[in-house]
């Protein structure tokens, strides 16, 4: 039997706005609710709403043969609420299908695991409430932010109660081996771990519409005929990729839609091959070896490292400063503000600083919002640097209000 | 290829843009082997000057030209920067001085004396018997030679872009006898190279030119910037610095620079303010710093000659260049070269091609002087800035520019020739009678 098991991310992050060093102090709101409210608006029309009656109809057409995993952030499941709530009902109705396995990760979709396990066990448990409250689903299997990953994480998540987690499968990890099977990892040997087929995966993520590929165009029959080769050397090929893969990175002229309508059928016209969702693959095999993940991984570039995130002197400082900050944000006790940092901590803020390939003429090849990776760590910082004030301010405050008891603080 | 070139004399005798400009793509043209003509206005010697221009342009001439390149001079008044004013006052001062009419010398006006050089240019070339295969010319005041030189010998003719009345006016106030002439310039080539897709939009909307006959070709950075200074250590403490150095005209936007000065003072009133350049707008400027308040943060130190501007380099915290309409623009590529973290104007050509600066709409005030405040704040944004910067501008080299220009010479070249060889049974363009 091989599995085919698919993992759609989804996640929009609360983008800042150009927040200036002038408004520091004046001006509390960071974030840009236009741009954030239209982005959301055309991801819905162009993705999520096409895919997800897709994927629907095909839970349906092929009476539970067909399965696939997703993963929401907290930030983006908030963002339907406020921008598209009929995005979340079609989800509602794909979940509801009963073939849809929904996993876990931090609500924020931070790189909190790196820097605050306290913050970290935080953000994962407020996701786990978000999830049981919009689908009353409680997931077993986790992801962390961009498949980031160490030997540091399984133990924690097994403590949590995870069944498993699923990260790259990154060639310098297995060396010789397959990604096509479950592993573990040597702090705690019992914890099962699933890995990306990087090649399958992108031939459809990154692949799909490039003409100059010289495998295109892929149709679904050749793409069953390379996922057939797995069988003898193989459980489970895992396909993850963003969601928005369909419709927004590849376009629907692309055939991507159509591509997906009729991949099911080409798989399953191979009797031992089969969909399964992530736990599915932990009921059905068992770790065959130890993978040893020393430094972080992730799916990134083709470093599958930290570097999109972390490296240069902004992104660190900027992180510093960030995580820094918890302690005074939280003993506010102030909602307001402590759900301000903790929109901060999405790592996609830290992605748009990067320099890596940062060239003129080569802007687009990471996705910002930003005219530079420098326009980007400045409206960070203010942002934190008021965020600091507002701490300070509080604090005084309270000080004050002990001393002289009559005076009010307004929460 | 045999270049005759029309150009401007070089720096530190000339300090202006395009005499940088025309000395490092001479420089690397020479060295991908093409054989240079290079003929240049020459004014007279100011007086109670030191500099002896020709003996610099003769050491030039020995140390990295031998063989390949041969100067010629016009004596001239010409500038390219000269408003039909700024010309007036010239011949008004050289009469003073030298009390003779030099009116009777030079053209009596600017555009006469344009007229007067093309002759020159003719004449000289008959007399001595240069040859060449292409004729390059720098900006309006050289295109009517150029336009000349090509009627009369047939060959083909580039006349480059630099900068453009519109840019000087700073605005539409575009002097139209000026404009006459960079238009039959333009018309005249067989193609046009402008300094920045900037400047080669302005060709195609306000001078008509045939995109299909304008090319784009950056300029560089004169690999000699390049040497990064060893910083001086600072007197501390010192206060943050913010510098702007270049003309003091509208143009330039010294006056935005100085509004944003304002916001940045009143936020921070520690923070030095440094305005490098003379111009027309200088003593306006002066009250105004003043009106503002800030006259004790912002200083004045007029000219600044080469040395110099690399000492004012070295004590900036960061580099403004907040252009109305800048052609290019590679001031900022020496500040970043001397590990300076700079902010543009997006109203500039250099702002194309640079990554690794922060870009601000010249009329946006509140948003330069936040942008000046973080670098000066904010200590991983201002190292992160200063060394991808000077990493960056490392690959923008002449040597580019010159390959680009290769490619034209060639392309017009080609065209010219099949072009002769299609009249062929044509009389050869006769020499028009000396004037």
């Amino acid at each position: 039997m091989l599995n085919l098991c698919f993992y759609f991310q989804v996640h929009q992050p609360f983008r800042l706005r150009h927040y200036k060093v002038l408004e520091i102090g004046h001006n509390h709101d960071y974030f840009d609710h236009e741009a954030n409210a239209t982005i959301m608006r055309k991801v819905a029309e162009k993705c999520y709403l096409p895919m997800n009656r897709l994927l629907t109809d095909l839970c349906r057409e092929h009476g539970g043969a067909f399965k696939c995993a997703f993963s929401i952030s907290g930030v983006a499941l908030d963002q339907f609420e406020a921008y598209a709530p009929d995005v979340l009902d079609s989800f509602k109705e794909l979940v509801g299908t009963g073939c849809v396995e929904l996993l876990a990760e931090t609500h924020y979709h931070s790189l909190s695991f790196l820097f605050d396990r306290e913050e970290f066990t935080a953000q994962v448990e407020k996701h786990r409430a978000t999830i049981q409250r919009h689908f009353g689903v409680t997931p077993r299997v986790f992801r962390n932010t961009e498949l980031t990953f160490n030997n540091q994480l399984p133990p924690v998540l097994a403590e949590m109660g995870y069944a498993g987690a699923i990260t790259e499968g990154v060639d310098r990890i297995l060396d010789w081996r397959s990604p096509n099977f479950l592993y573990s990892t040597p702090l705690a040997p019992d914890f099962p771990v699933l890995l990306k087929n990087y090649k399958l995966s992108d031939d459809i993520a990154f692949r799909f519409g490039n003409r100059g590929w010289e495998a295109y165009p892929l149709t679904t029959e050749k793409f069953a005929g390379w996922f057939n080769k797995a069988h003898g050397n193989g459980e489970t090929i895992n396909l993850f990729m963003d969601y928005e893969t369909f419709g927004e990175h590849q376009w629907a002229d692309t055939g991507i839609f159509e591509f997906m309508r009729h991949l099911p059928r080409a798989i399953l016209a191979h009797g031992d091959n089969g969909f399964a969702t992530p736990s599915e693959v932990l009921a059905r095999c068992k770790p065959v070896g130890l993978i040893d993940v020393h430094d972080t991984i992730s799916w990134a570039d083709a470093e599958r490292d930290l570097s999109a995130w972390l490296g240069n002197p902004m992104q660190d400082a900027a992180c510093e400063a960030l995580y820094g900050l918890r302690a005074s944000v939280y003993s506010t006790a102030d909602a307001n503000l402590i759900e301000d940092f903790r929109k901060l901590t999405t790592s996609d803020h830290v992605y748009y600083m990067c320099t890596k390939y940062f060239q003129d003429g080569d802007v687009h090849k990471y996705f910002s919002p930003y005219e530079s990776p420098y326009e980007g760590y400045i409206a960070f910082i203010n942002a934190i640097n008021d965020l600091a004030q507002r701490c300070r301010f509080r604090h005084d405050l309270t000080v004050e209000a002990r001393e002289r008891p009559h005076l009010q603080i307004v929460a | 290829m045999r270049v005759l070139m029309l150009g401007w004399e070089f720096p530190p005798y000339f300090a202006g843009g395009v005499g940088v400009a025309c000395e490092a793509l001479s420089r690397s043209l020479v060295a991908q082997g093409h054989k240079l003509t290079y003929i240049m206005p020459r004014g007279p010697k100011p007086s109670g000057s030191q500099n002896n221009p020709t003996a610099h342009m003769d050491v030039l001439i020995a140390e990295h030209f031998a063989g390949h390149i041969r100067f010629e001079t016009i004596d001239s008044l010409l500038s390219p920067y000269f408003s039909e004013a700024a010309y007036a006052n010239a011949i008004e001062e050289l009469s003073e001085t030298d009390g003779l009419d030099a009116g009777t010398l030079y053209g009596p006006n600017l555009l006469a004396e344009v007229e007067r050089f093309a002759a020159q240019v003719s004449w000289l070339v008959r007399k001595k018997h240069i040859d060449f295969d292409v004729i390059h010319a720098h900006d309006w005041t050289t295109f009517p030679a150029g336009a000349r030189l090509k009627a009369e010998t047939g060959k083909p003719l580039l006349s480059h872009v630099h900068i453009t009345e519109f840019d000087k006016s700073g605005g539409d106030h575009a002097d139209s006898r000026v404009y006459a002439i960079e238009r039959a310039g333009m018309h005249s080539a067989d193609h046009v190279i402008a300094v920045s897709r900037f400047t080669r939009q302005r060709c195609i909307e306000r001078y008509g030119c045939d995109p299909g006959r304008v090319s784009v070709v950056y300029n560089g950075i004169d690999a000699r910037a390049l040497k990064t200074l060893k910083r001086k250590k600072r007197a501390e403490p010192s206060p943050k610095t913010v510098l702007f150095l270049g003309r003091m005209t509208l143009q330039k936007g010294p006056d935005h620079f100085l509004k944003a000065a304002k916001r940045v003072a009143d936020f921070n009133p520690n923070v030095r303010f440094i305005m490098a350049g003379t111009g027309d707008m200088l003593l306006h400027l002066v009250d105004e710093a003043a009106r503002l308040g800030i006259g004790a943060n912002v200083l004045f130190t007029g000219f600044a000659s080469r040395q110099e501007a690399m000492d004012l380099y070295a004590s900036a915290d960061v580099f403004v260049m907040p252009s109305v309409s800048e052609p290019f623009g590679i001031v900022p590529l020496e500040a970043m070269a001397q590990h300076v973290p700079v902010i543009v104007s997006r109203q500039s050509g250099v702002s194309e091609v640079l990554a690794h600066a922060l870009k601000v709409d010249f009329w946006d005030v509140e948003d330069l002087a936040s942008k000046i405040l973080s670098v000066l704040s904010y200590p991983a944004l201002s190292t992160t800035l200063a060394q991808e910067g000077q990493r960056e501008v490392e690959g923008l080299t002449w040597d580019k520019a010159a390959i680009a220009t290769t490619r034209l010479y060639q392309k017009v070249a080609r065209h010219t020739r099949s072009t002769q060889a299609r009249t062929a049974h044509a009389p050869a363009a006769q020499w028009s009678p000396l004037c």
